[in-house]
């Protein structure tokens, strides 16, 4: 019995892929210590080298129709060895969940509501996403098309409020730093916004016309690519060094913004476009999540899992004791755990799928 | 606020649990238990400020100390 | 508690049993215990059944005549429904005067089939044979007449009581636009829709809902347009009601709505004509009920709530800026208190400093946080609204006069509530009556937001919104999107949402409603100078 009863439009699935690229627009800060002022080439070249990986995804779920991610690595893997890969999956879908809610926590905290406890935040957030996941991925889709235009009417607004303030000298000099920063850079691009494109695997099979699925795919990239890169653009031009000392470089830009004294200090507005785009990403991990919990024990529906699975998520989000920590997590570490999970396994599954010529 | 957890874990049990009995959905019931028993126990060991070994720790171990390829 | 649980579980199955059903299996007629199903030959036992059956009533009146060689009859009417002088002249003078004329013919007519096809001069006449039906006729206007020796009774149509004559509906008026509204009374409503579509195409059935008042609903939606399974769904809907009462369309729009415990209603309803035949042109049907002149139109979307029938009958610039005027009051009247307590108890830093100081020079005095203000103010507001609906006309100077001077001036005079927050207030009162069709939804979402924002902030705010998104996006109605068409994206139909396109350019009908038969109307039938006219015609031709 099929666990998910929605259909998806090909432009729904565009807007969703852009928008859950969109969520990661705070989190490109993360990159910014390694390569200084060359983010945007790290960015670009993060796009590039992820398209083709896009389409290996595509074409891996185009073969198997209707198949969610966690049926394939069954079909691909055989039946144990494929459960091993999707519990891998599953946990790593956990992870990321709980820390995307920790960090939405921790961002509002700094600048928003220094004296709340963290697990206010966090607890809203798990709530709004669990009544998402819970209405089903085809409510998530529906509202996708109207976070994406909110969130990237935020960002060109705050850019064009911030020409007069670009410099545009402050990208000279071009790609001087050292080769290996410039890779440690662009695995971090790609390990956070653009190789999560993986969890549209779990959502493709629910769409209704699966031959515009790779190019509402791939638009979608390209959307969100270019909202990251316009907000990138727009810190590293503003704010010039400073932009890598400070912890978020998009609240310190916006707020240099100030037209005759009126418009001024809208770092809100960052705020509310976050919670938008985080929404739609921590909405999409927890829903394949559940999803692939509910598949691998042969359960008939998923929505009585989202409770625990989001107070757990919540629970090992907590578990982190500082920021600092978590940044050199994600800068250091979790691209190359990462690459095992994005870049590894799918090609080993596609080379298999090639040799084995599966599906019989 | 252990009593606090008790009874937001004593409303999501009355929120979920009679819509599975009625449909008999057995299997997802004792998923959803254990599950929700786990949540339980984390979010205590949270509450009574036990340190809880984290993930993201277990990450940093595996690729820093034990394969050594970490860029930094 | 588990005995609780089960002693609930036990009695939700006991609510599956129908009385109705049980009695027909009994033999028995639905009304008195002991009353046979059908007439009887004989006059004399059908008189006593019913008069122990409806006779007490001081309205029924019995009438006993004879035609004929004393051929005996007998006429059931109610003297307040039915139409007097048509019972006089045309029952009971032809079956007086029919045996006056020609003696022998009347030997002949003894058959109530003859009656009711040579004697009776009346549109409606049938023809039944059991008491159900007969205390239904009678009850709902029509005179019976029954005859000796027959076990068939005639039920002559002749219905006419008192209704209000048609108006300008009191909930809906408009600057440019007919005025009639719908009445009472179902015959003259559906008359008024057929006037607005005189095709033939145009279907109206009826049903009688509700055991003991035996309301006439009735169905109405053009047959090519509307789709086959709404119309269907809607009639396995109304069949599903079985209740006692049906005295408005409201309870029939809480019976078949979609989602009982949602905020927004998925069943819409009007009072003019127009725009409910509007509306049965796009692809919907309407359900009429009778005694009330709120019309239900199924299904609903979300956006229906912003427009209004003089939408399309202005021009169409002014009428896109009066629509984004809407919409704009409507956030305002949703986001205003929230924003206010937001921005003063959370994010100062998100005020203009000259604002800043001039709004902390008001707030200084008074004691109650920003939060309680604005909940005290939006409380009173809607019993302000609520008397204002309910009270006599002649009383209605005082409570406006106190609303204004005792609530607005002393209270910020005596320091009890901040000037701002007053501002605030009418602000959002004067913009919640924009769109009145959501003021019942807008007043749970205000207080809501206000709770959150008190609670965190602008976040709060943030997260209430995507809450109520969420909840909108998974609502249907009848199967159509609530979103619709800003959820499942229809471009072609997003030129009736925020801006109203000119009437020449819109084609279709709405997707997602109308799709049996798209096309509403031709290309290119904007209207232009006559030397365009010829060079477009010229450009057809080649």
């Amino acid at each position: 019995m099929k666990l998910e009863k929605g259909e998806i439009s090909s432009s729904q699935l565009m807007f969703l892929v852009g928008g859950f690229i969109q969520g990661s627009l705070l989190t490109l800060a993360f990159a910014k210590d390694a390569t200084k002022h060359d983010l945007w080439l790290a960015l670009i070249a993060a796009l590039m080298m992820s398209l083709p990986l896009a389409l290996v995804y595509i074409t891996l779920a185009l073969k198997f129709p209707g198949q969610n991610l966690f049926q394939i690595n069954d079909a691909v893997f055989g039946p144990y060895l494929g459960k091993l890969v999707s519990f891998q999956y599953i946990m790593l879908f956990l992870m990321i969940v709980s820390s995307n809610l920790w960090f939405a926590g921790d961002f509002f905290l700094t600048f928003f509501f220094p004296e709340t406890p963290i697990i206010v935040i966090m607890i809203m957030f798990a709530f709004i996403c669990a009544w998402g996941v819970r209405a089903g991925i085809e409510v998530i889709a529906r509202m996708s098309i109207i976070l994406v235009l909110f969130t990237i009417l935020i960002a060109l607004t705050t850019f064009i409020l911030l020409l007069n303030e670009m410099k545009f000298s402050n990208f000279l000099p071009i790609f001087d730093i050292p080769i290996h920063d410039f890779i440690q850079g662009t695995n971090i691009m790609m390990a956070i916004p653009f190789n999560e494109v993986i969890i549209f695997m779990m959502v493709i099979p629910y769409a209704n016309k699966m031959k515009q699925v790779k190019t509402s795919v791939l638009y979608g990239l390209m959307i969100g690519g270019i909202t990251s890169l316009i907000v990138v653009i727009r810190n590293t031009a503003v704010l010039g060094p400073l932009a890598d000392i400070v912890v978020s470089p998009s609240m310190e830009a916006v707020r240099l913004i100030d037209l005759g004294e009126i418009i001024e200090r809208l770092e809100a507005l960052v705020g509310i476009g976050l919670i938008l785009s985080m929404f739609l990403k921590v909405s999409v991990f927890y829903y394949a999540t559940v999803l692939g919990m509910a598949q691998l024990l042969k359960l008939r529906s998923y929505v009585p899992l989202v409770i625990p699975v989001g107070i757990i998520g919540i629970t090992l989000a907590l578990t982190n004791e500082s920021s600092i920590q978590f940044t050199y997590t994600a800068m250091n570490t979790y691209p190359i755990f990462s690459l095992s999970f994005y870049i590894v396994l799918p090609l080993i599954s596609l080379l298999i799928v090639k040799i084995r010529k599966l599906p019989k | 606020m252990t009593f606090l957890l008790m009874s937001v874990f004593l409303g999501i049990i009355l929120f979920e649990v009679p819509k599975l009995i009625r449909n008999k959905h057995w299997r997802e019931l004792i998923v959803f238990s254990s599950l929700l028993s786990m949540a339980f126990i984390l979010s205590l060991l949270q509450i009574l400020d036990v340190k809880v070994p984290s993930p993201f720790e277990g990450i940093n171990f595996l690729i820093r100390d034990v394969l050594h390829l970490n860029y930094k | 508690m588990i005995s609780y649980i089960l002693k609930k579980l036990r009695y939700l199955k006991l609510l599956n049993v129908n009385y109705a059903d049980d009695q027909k299996k009994q033999g028995t007629s639905e009304y008195g215990q002991s009353t046979p199903i059908k007439l009887s030959q004989s006059l004399e036992k059908n008189l006593i059944a019913i008069r122990n059956l409806i006779g007490n009533n001081f309205d029924v009146i019995i009438r006993e005549f004879s035609f004929g060689d004393h051929i005996n009859v007998a006429l059931i009417f109610l003297s307040g429904m039915t139409d007097q002088s048509m019972i006089n002249e045309n029952i009971m003078k032809p079956l007086m005067s029919e045996s006056h004329s020609s003696q022998n013919e009347t030997l002949k007519i003894k058959d109530i089939a003859q009656i009711k096809a040579r004697i009776l001069s009346v549109g409606g006449v049938n023809q039944y044979s059991s008491y159900d039906e007969i205390i239904d006729g009678c009850l709902s206007g029509q005179s019976i007449l029954l005859l000796d020796e027959c076990n068939e009774a005639l039920a002559i149509m002749t219905t006419n009581w008192k209704s209000r004559a048609v108006e300008e509906p009191k909930t809906e008026s408009v600057v440019r636009g007919p005025r009639e509204g719908f009445t009472e009374s179902l015959l003259t409503n559906t008359t008024l829709i057929r006037r607005k579509i005189m095709s033939p195409d145009l279907k109206i059935e009826s049903m009688k809902l509700g055991s003991r008042t035996k309301t006439n609903v009735c169905i109405a939606y053009i047959q090519g347009i509307a789709n086959p399974l709404l119309i269907e769904e809607i009639k396995r809907r109304l069949n599903r009601i079985k209740t006692d009462s049906i005295l408005e369309s409201g309870y029939v729009e809480q019976f078949i709505e979609d989602a009982p415990f949602s905020i927004f209603s998925t069943v819409a309803n009007s009072e003019k004509p127009d725009a409910v035949a509007a509306k049965i042109l796009e692809g919907r049907a309407a359900i009429l009920v009778d005694g009330t002149p709120f019309v239900l139109s199924v299904p609903m979307v979300l956006i229906e709530s912003f427009q209004s029938s003089e939408d399309y009958y202005s021009r169409p610039f002014f009428a896109s800026l009066i629509r984004s005027i809407r919409f704009l009051a409507y956030f305002i009247s949703i986001f205003a208190p929230s924003s206010y307590v937001a921005l003063t108890t959370f994010h100062q830093e998100l005020i203009p400093t000259p604002l800043l100081f001039s709004m902390a020079g008001a707030q200084e005095g008074v004691p109650f946080p920003a939060v309680m203000e604005a909940i005290m103010m939006g409380i009173i507001f809607e019993i302000l609204r609520e008397a204002g609906v309910r009270l006599p006309r002649p009383v209605g100077q005082a409570v406006s006069i106190v609303g204004a001077l005792v609530i607005g001036e002393s209270a910020v005079t005596a320091g009890l509530i901040g000037a701002p927050m007053v501002i605030v207030v009418a602000l959002t009162a004067v913009s919640s009556f924009v769109v009145s069709a959501q003021s019942d939804s807008g007043g749970v979402l205000r207080i809501t937001f206000v709770i959150l924002a008190g609670f965190i902030g602008i976040y709060g705010i943030v997260i209430g919104q995507l809450g109520v998104f969420i909840h909108l996006a998974s609502l249907r109605s009848f199967g159509t999107p609530y979103l619709s068409p800003l959820a499942p994206l229809s471009i072609r139909d997003l030129k009736d949402t925020i801006i109203r396109a000119p009437i020449w350019a819109m084609f279709t009908r709405p997707r997602t409603i109308g799709w049996h038969d798209p096309e509403r109307q031709e290309f290119r039938l904007k209207p232009s100078s006559p030397s365009e006219e010829t060079k477009e015609q010229n450009k057809a031709v080649r």
